[in-house]
């Protein structure tokens, strides 16, 4: 006989909209690294748009998660630029990352420091992005010089379920 | 354990203006994209300069250690306060293993929505208590 799983009807209604889910779940079908280097002459507040990527954008993909990956994580990773570090969690307080639409309309907004997972138990920040267009997210900075803009880069691992 | 997924996010801060002070109510900014009282919270979390130091506008964040001298009330669009003087610590992710606050659904008022200090050690005038909230539209 199977055995009987309780679920609270408020719980039950926050899983039916999409709201939560398992922390320990599955975090998507597929996930990528994708790095993001500075910009020539970066400045404080500044967008720095991510290379387009059309297997991200909402037409192709849904994202389900995404982690930062610190020189904790990963020491240094390889970008078009070359290796560089990745940055620690304390340069990590002085950015957030942006989700934006095809209107460049912001969806979503996240400090860097919390989509490092190790600092957060190791529990992921699950997503439903699905109307983003990658090249029109971004990272800005409060304090560009918390950053060593040339030898380290900004490292993320998206999870993400393709559409068919 | 279930926990939360970001469907729609946006910081928000409330600004300590003036000498701070025990028991005042500082009240959340202003966002013009939220404020037709059209957002359903569904889960919030909280933030120190440990995990952002300045908010996006450049104000500075109040100190880590001043983590456990602050308070947060969520008022709905009724002006229920349906979360009432939570204090900040809980609401702080990376202090409460990875969990994030998940609420009952509810349509809030951003702006009648307030933080208040029960000590003002460490926390200057101007500094801001940020928050992300996650969020649905009404009829989305």
């Amino acid at each position: 006989m199977a055995a009987l799983k309780l679920i609270s009807p408020l719980v039950n209604f926050l899983e039916t909209r999409g709201y939560i889910k398992p922390f320990a779940g599955i975090e998507g079908e597929r996930s990528k690294i994708v790095t993001l280097n500075f910009p020539a002459g970066a400045q404080n507040g500044d967008p720095f748009y991510f290379a387009s990527d059309s297997s991200l954008d909402y037409s192709n993909s849904t994202i389900t998660a995404i982690e930062l990956v610190d020189v904790t994580t990963l020491s240094n990773v390889n970008t078009v630029k070359g290796y560089k570090d990745d940055i620690t969690t304390t340069s990590a307080a002085f950015g957030y990352l942006v989700f934006s639409d095809n209107k460049r309309q912001e969806i979503a907004m996240i400090p860097l420091y919390n989509l490092v997972r190790r600092l957060n138990n190791g529990k992921t920040t699950f997503l439903c992005i699905n109307t983003q267009i990658w090249q029109n997210c971004y990272v800005a900075v409060t304090d560009i010089n918390q950053f060593s803009v040339n030898s380290t880069a900004f490292t993320f691992r998206v999870s993400y379920v393709p559409k068919s | 354990m279930n926990n939360l997924i970001i469907k729609r996010s946006q910081i928000v801060r409330a600004q300590i203006t003036g000498t701070p002070a025990v028991g005042n109510k500082y009240y959340f900014t202003d966002v013009p994209n939220l404020s037709r009282n059209n957002i359903i919270l569904y889960g919030f979390e909280v933030f120190t300069a440990t995990q952002l130091a300045k908010t996006p506008q450049n104000e500075t964040v109040v100190a880590g250690s001043t983590n456990d001298q602050i308070v947060l009330t969520w008022r709905d669009n009724n002006k229920i306060e349906f979360v009432y003087q939570m204090p900040i610590y809980t609401a702080i992710r990376s202090l409460n293993g990875g969990i994030y606050s998940i609420l009952k659904p509810r349509i809030i008022n951003l702006t009648d929505s307030y933080i208040q200090l029960v000590d003002t050690t460490g926390i200057s005038t101007n500094e801001v208590v940020a928050a992300n909230i996650y969020y649905d539209i009404v009829g989305e």
